[in-house]
């Protein structure tokens, strides 16, 4: 894939070193000219273009017209959207993600065009939001900007779930489903008609609001 | 001493009045002084054997008009001076004290006050005192009407009042020139003319509540403008006390609260914010004043009424809430001869005053508040961990709101003049032969347009305490700084007054 | 009539150009608040400015709730930073829905992001270019697209 990869430092090289790992074509443009350097020494197949990218005379320069992916990675909020807006507006590079410090712009974001957007302070939020419900979710994992969550519940001898089959487990939540079962001997995709052991890990796929209600329903714990 | 505009590096900049554009915008204020002298001639219609009064107020109140009208006319269409800075203060302090000398006219023509009593009575009703050298027992009904509406007009603003009906690019400076300090929505015209409304407002529903009480129709159309501008004027001598009516002194209690209550803060109770009312600091110190204040005075007072505990409170939260709001409404006769522990108090309350962007005057409460703050911050910083980040705010209209050094600083002169000034008047009046406790009540009352009276400022009362009183009574009711930086600013426009 | 009904304006950044606007709004009897990161900016506004002034950033879109975005007829944005107008004028159209939005944008070529939103750009640079055209009476190459 051809992916360009606009301001940032440290981050950048990062995601450079790991994306020509891979095979990427990958163009990287930043200002700092020490960076640049240091950039186009350490990885020959990496192409370093020096300018603002948020100049759109620079991008063009860049020749990276009809690229698959954007990343946006500069310390300023607006700077990044007008990059990504720019890649897909005037660049055609349909795909674009970015960086933000503001965690409520990730949905602002989101809203105006961006495909991915990333804040650290929100990801640790969303975590906290649902490690601090799910005490028994071993690992609770956002994705799609928190409404989907992934956890882990371990299935007791006392627990609702224990030695029925899914399908009698009335009290699954309408936004929850069990994805996957754990079991000493391996991975089951479970149906109707499986039976829930206990010591079984229950992979569970559900929307935020229903994470708690489910593993209260299949744990019996809150 | 380098007066701020003095210094002689700056002599090219041109100092000189736009004088058109001054006089122009005053010939507004006149127009409104002319109609404030001719609005009274309404009652006429309900005591029409006061008709041969009606000449002390036709004849000033056209003239004004007329006058005003003409200068308004003549010199701000074709004058294309801008208004040079610091002239808004200008405008304020010669506009204020033309208006009181114009309205000072109906008194000197019916012949029974002298210029010096007259000036006296129009600046006490402007500036919503309520000292008065008026019998008002024996008074026409007409000069009754007058004096109320002085008070009224006052209470606003003049500078308000004018800029609700003829606004123009100066308004905001005039605005603010004139003491008000914040606006109620993000657009002046609008803003003012709500200010109106909702004392007109106030003023009705008092209007009325008093008339179920069983006030007449015309004491209580006075007293209710009385108590919303906390002006203090009675159509009875006897002030409020001739009622003897504890309902009656319950809706002026309200309505002096009401008065001495910020506009702003107006806007939330009206909006029914009500828990965001009561952590608002001046909110907070009224009600921590009035319920120590009273328990206080009535114990102070019991001996005069024969122990009577019941009847002590009702009085003592009745002057109380009178003195603090600034209004002066009177249930005593006269304060001279109150203990001087119960005097002490009302001085002390009455230099507090009632609240920012209200009718009252006195140093206001949120300098108070913000004094009596700073101790504790000093002490905070003093002895506190020197590490930790303290930002000194007070809880104003819901929030939160920074004291910079700066505005602290500001604060703290504005309070040091103003006991300056204090002091000074009360020595004036100890010069008049005066006692010091009578004196510095007086002027206390003086200084903060608030109307209890020891007996000095009165019909008897020589021509400087007259005049001593008046200049008070200005200074009070215009914001001290306003006043010095007009005169900082006519004392340089003198010296080139008029452009070749 | 007593009172106007008056349209609520945002003007978001108290530079010369924002403030200029928001004095002959105020002015003209608009409701105007004006939104600046800096307090010293304010400065700019002139002595007779009859609106609120609002410190914080206006790209935070918790700065411009507080400010009453929702009951906005119009925002101007007009801070010195084009992607920060870009940004601005995109939350006040898109996401607030309010009715004018103007974006002014030293570069013309940051125009075509806010093409399509129901932005107005105003481009201070171009328009001076016009005028200098207009008034020099030099005629001119016309620009290849």
């Amino acid at each position: 894939m051809k992916i360009v990869i606009a301001g940032g430092a440290t981050e950048s090289e990062f995601l450079a070193e790991m994306l020509i790992r891979k095979g990427h074509t990958t163009v990287l443009i930043n200002e700092d000219k020490n960076f640049c350097d240091l950039m186009a020494s350490k990885f020959k197949e990496l192409m370093v273009i020096i300018g603002d990218p948020r100049n759109l005379s620079v991008l063009f320069e860049a020749e990276i017209e009809r690229f698959d992916i954007m990343i946006s990675l500069c310390s300023e909020d607006a700077d990044n959207l007008s990059i990504c807006q720019m890649g897909k507006k005037m660049l055609g590079i349909e795909k674009n993600l970015c960086s933000v410090t503001n965690p409520k712009n990730v949905q602002i974001f989101a809203k105006l065009g961006v495909d991915h957007v990333v804040s650290s302070a929100y990801l640790i939020a969303e975590m906290l939001k649902n490690a601090a419900v799910l005490e028994n979710m071993i690992q609770a994992l956002p994705i799609e900007e928190g409404k989907i969550v992934l956890g882990e519940i371990i299935v007791s001898q006392e627990s609702p779930a224990a030695n029925k089959y899914v399908k009698e487990i009335k009290e699954i939540p309408e936004d929850s489903i069990i994805s996957c079962v754990i079991r000493d001997s391996g991975i089951i995709i479970p149906k109707g008609n499986t039976m829930i052991l206990p010591g079984d890990k229950l992979i569970m796929l559900s929307s935020s609001k229903a994470a708690e209600a489910s593993e209260l329903a299949l744990s019996g714990r809150k | 001493m380098l007066c701020p505009e003095e210094s002689d590096n700056l002599n090219y900049i041109d100092r000189t009045f736009s004088l058109k554009t001054i006089l122009g915008i005053i010939g507004k204020l006149w127009m409104l002084a002319g109609f404030v002298i001719l609005l009274p001639l309404f009652t006429l219609f309900f005591f029409p054997e006061e008709f041969n009064m009606a000449n002390c107020f036709i004849v000033p109140g056209v003239m004004t008009i007329l006058i005003g009208y003409l200068t308004n006319l003549l010199l701000s269409q074709k004058s294309r001076e801008r208004l040079k800075k610091n002239d808004e203060a200008v405008i304020v302090f010669l506009g204020w004290l033309s208006v009181i000398f114009a309205g000072s006219l109906p008194f000197v023509l019916s012949g029974d006050y002298s210029l010096s009593q007259s000036v006296f009575e129009a600046a006490s009703g402007f500036s919503t005192t309520g000292l008065s050298v008026v019998n008002v027992d024996n008074a026409p009904k007409i000069f009754l009407m007058y004096r109320s509406i002085m008070l009224f007009f006052g209470g606003i603003g003049l500078i308000l009042v004018v800029t609700s009906i003829l606004p123009d690019i100066y308004s905001m400076r005039l605005y603010t020139a004139e003491g008000h300090t914040d606006l109620m929505m993000p657009n002046l015209a609008n803003s003012v003319r709500t200010v109106i409304l909702i004392y007109v407002g106030y003023a009705t529903a008092g209007t009325v509540l008093y008339y179920l009480c069983g006030m007449g129709f015309f004491d209580s159309l006075n007293h209710s403008m009385s108590a919303i501008s906390t002006g203090g004027f009675s159509t009875k001598s006897a002030s409020i006390g001739y009622y003897d009516n504890p309902k009656i002194e319950l809706v002026t209690e309200i309505l002096m609260i009401l008065g001495a209550t910020g506009f702003l803060v107006h806007l939330l109770l009206l909006k029914g914010k009500f828990r965001v009312l009561f952590k608002h600091c001046e909110i907070m110190l009224t009600i921590l004043l009035i319920s120590l204040c009273t328990p206080v005075c009535a114990f102070l007072m019991l001996n005069e009424f024969s122990g009577n505990l019941s009847f002590a409170v009702r009085q003592s939260l009745f002057q109380v809430i009178s003195a603090l709001t600034t209004t002066g409404f009177q249930t005593v006769s006269s304060f001279e001869n109150t203990s001087p522990p119960l005097m002490f108090m009302f001085t002390l309350l009455m230099l507090i005053g009632g609240g920012a962007g209200s009718t009252a005057g006195g140093i206001k409460q949120f300098r108070i508040w913000i004094m009596m703050k700073q101790i504790w911050w000093n002490i905070q910083l003093k002895f506190g961990d020197r590490h930790i980040v303290r930002i000194n705010k007070i809880e104003r209209m819901g929030v939160r709101e920074i004291i910079s050094p700066e505005y602290l600083n500001e604060v703290n002169v504005f309070v040091v003049i103003y006991l300056l000034i204090f002091l000074l008047g009360s020595f004036v009046l100890m010069l008049c032969g005066h006692s010091i406790g009578n004196s510095m009540f007086e002027f206390a009352s003086v200084l903060g347009t608030v109307g209890f009276s020891a007996g000095l400022a009165s019909s008897s009362a020589s021509k400087v305490v007259l005049w001593t009183s008046t200049i008070g009574m200005i200074l009070g009711r215009l914001e001290i700084f306003v006043i010095l930086m007009a005169a900082i600013r006519i004392k340089s426009g003198i010296k080139k007054p008029f452009r070749r | 009539m007593f009172f106007k009904k008056s349209e609520y304006i945002i003007v978001t950044g108290s530079g010369r150009f924002g403030s200029a606007i928001a004095d002959s709004l105020s002015l003209s009897g608009f409701d105007v608040t004006v939104i600046d990161k800096d307090e010293k900016s304010f400065s700019h506004l002139s002595s007779s400015y009859g609106g609120f002034q609002s410190v914080g950033d206006a790209a935070d879109i918790d700065v411009l709730r507080t400010a009453g975005i929702e009951r906005a007829s119009m925002l101007i944005a007009c801070t010195n930073n084009d992607n920060v107008n870009s940004l601005i004028a995109q939350i006040a159209s898109r996401i607030f829905n309010v009715k004018r939005v103007f974006a002014r944008l030293g570069e013309k070529d940051k125009v075509d992001l806010i093409l399509g939103h129901n932005i107005v750009p105003i481009c201070p640079f171009e328009l001076s270019l016009e005028d200098f055209w207009k008034k020099s009476g030099v005629s001119r190459e016309e620009e290849h697209k």
